[in-house]
């Protein structure tokens, strides 16, 4: 049982209740949620999560914009994030990790390798 | 059909144009003169039509040669046929080098000027049909242009048309992928045997989906040029290894004996990921194609300044005549007539275009055993560091 909290921005609700249903199998029971960047930024502010699981595609704010946000404030930039994106072209992949992403992952991801990064950062 | 628009004759002596007259009659062509340089010019000025002028040296104003002059100097395609009394070689020679077709002493034979008039004619017909070549090449060359922009447009449309259904359907496929697995970690409660060998068959043909979803990317990415390698210096041999090694479960359920041989090789220049994807296509066709109690065998020598990978089984085989087909685009041919075993046709094209990349080669060989069963897939790639960047 872990008390680390981890922040989910996604905007697919269906994944949300997948990503939370294992979670909290994993022991994760402090997870909160943000369907768009903007909320996302400000839950990030707000409830400085352990960990972020990170959509690029996301209404408002997109993905990139918010890992850009977290990695510059130096409130935040402690805070892992992992991207988990339907983007899988090098590209995007090389722009969200220079922009200070930690890790990333393509969907459809795979659970055990999600769980084994989010081991590793919290 | 005459080739000419309208001669220009000019001569002072009137019975000349008469001649000139009566001889072009027959040519069906306007006929114009004028009885000096000068007034040839003025002609020329108003009928820009004329395409020949036929000039007599010797007149008042301006002579024939400073008339050729003018003539050259303004509008170099009219020809000129010279024509005169005079008998000095030079007025010849300067009358050629200025630019006149023919030179003719007076007085001339009659078919001597035909035969003159026909050759400025062969001429102007050579030069007419160049200039129509010259017209249907340029309009030929801009409707490939224009086709080949086209064809640039499609294929960039092509291009994103299909990573964006591809990351289109990324999103359901990590949704059905997601839950069939929370529902065989039994997460959500107990299943039957029955319903976890279903979620089984649900759960593989996603991967299938995903693969093919992939395949579709580096297919496009690679037809459009723009898959870039990432090389580092790796050791060959373990990454083969661990690749054969994850092939050990699907081996064992076929009870296919697995191996795979290596001498010791300098370390190679290549991208470890792409590689991996080209051994793991070469492995999972040979486990595919490779009926019950076979055998595959993996090897890697060095081969001049190649390192060569092969993968041979022990399967059915394949026909010669297909050995350059299977590596088309979306081609399978039928290695297993009845069975499930499916890819998604789009394997082998890109191992092949993924060796190319690095520089080296793939090639198939069948039958490779003594009883004329199994297949050979055999791909090099160089040993040398300074492969040329694609």
């Amino acid at each position: 049982m872990s008390n680390k909290k981890i922040l989910i921005i996604e905007d697919e609700e269906e994944i949300i209740i997948a990503l939370k249903l294992r979670l909290t199998s994993s022991g994760f029971n402090n997870i909160s949620v943000a369907t768009d960047g903007e909320t996302g930024w400000n839950k990030i502010l707000d409830e400085k999560p352990d960990l972020i699981i990170l959509d690029l595609i996301i209404p408002k704010i997109d993905g990139y914009e918010v890992c850009k946000r977290v990695k510059e404030s130096s409130s935040t930039k402690h805070i892992p994030v992992i991207i988990v994106s339907a983007k899988g072209m090098v590209k995007d992949l090389d722009k969200a990790l220079s922009l200070g992403a930690n890790d990333y992952l393509i969907k459809p991801y795979d659970w055990k390798l999600l769980l084994e990064k989010i081991n590793k950062y919290i | 059909m005459s080739y000419f628009n309208s001669f220009l004759v000019v001569d002072d002596d009137i019975d000349v144009i008469e001649l000139m007259t009566s001889l072009l009659a027959e040519k069906n062509t306007k006929l114009l003169t004028a009885r000096s340089g000068k007034e040839a010019l003025e002609v020329l000025k108003k009928d820009p039509s004329i395409d020949l002028v036929i000039t007599d040296i010797r007149m008042p104003d301006m002579d024939g040669i400073a008339l050729l002059k003018e003539i050259k100097k303004n509008t170099p395609n009219i020809e000129v046929i010279i024509m005169t009394a005079y008998t000095s070689l030079s007025y010849a020679i300067s009358a050629v080098n200025l630019g006149a077709e023919r030179y003719i002493q007076k007085p001339f034979q009659l078919n001597e000027m035909q035969l003159a008039i026909k050759q400025v004619e062969d001429k102007l017909k050579l030069r007419k049909e160049n200039q129509s070549l010259i017209e249907k090449l340029e309009h030929a060359k801009q409707e490939l242009e224009n086709k080949n922009e086209k064809l640039n447009q499609l294929d960039k449309l092509k291009d994103e048309f299909i990573s964006t259904v591809s990351h289109e359907l990324r999103t359901p496929l990590t949704i059905m992928k997601e839950f069939v697995s929370i529902l065989l970690d039994k997460i959500s409660g107990g299943l039957t045997e029955a319903q976890e060998e279903h979620l089984h068959a649900v759960q593989n043909n996603i991967e299938r989906l995903a693969l093919l979803i992939n395949d579709l990317l580096d297919i496009t990415k690679i037809e459009s040029g723009k898959l870039n390698l990432a090389k580092t210096e790796t050791d060959l041999g373990s990454l083969i290894k661990d690749v054969v090694s994850s092939f050990e479960t699907p081996a064992r359920k076929k009870e296919i004996t697995l191996t795979f041989d290596s001498p010791s090789f300098p370390p190679v220049i290549i991208d470890p990921g792409r590689i991996v994807q080209v051994i793991t296509n070469l492995i999972g066709n040979a486990i595919k194609f490779t009926p019950e109690k076979g055998s595959i065998g993996i090897s890697a020598e060095k081969n001049n300044d190649y390192i060569e990978i092969s993968v041979a089984d022990t399967g059915i085989g394949i026909n010669s005549g297909d050995f350059e087909k299977i590596f088309n685009k979306f081609e399978q041919i039928n290695r297993l007539a009845g069975s499930g075993a499916k890819g998604t046709g789009l394997g082998l094209a890109i191992s092949k275009r993924l060796v190319e990349l690095h520089g080296g080669s793939i090639r198939v060989e069948s039958p490779v055993t003594p009883d004329g069963k199994g297949s050979r897939f055999t791909f090099s790639l160089p040993l040398i560091t300074n492969i040329p960047e694609l």
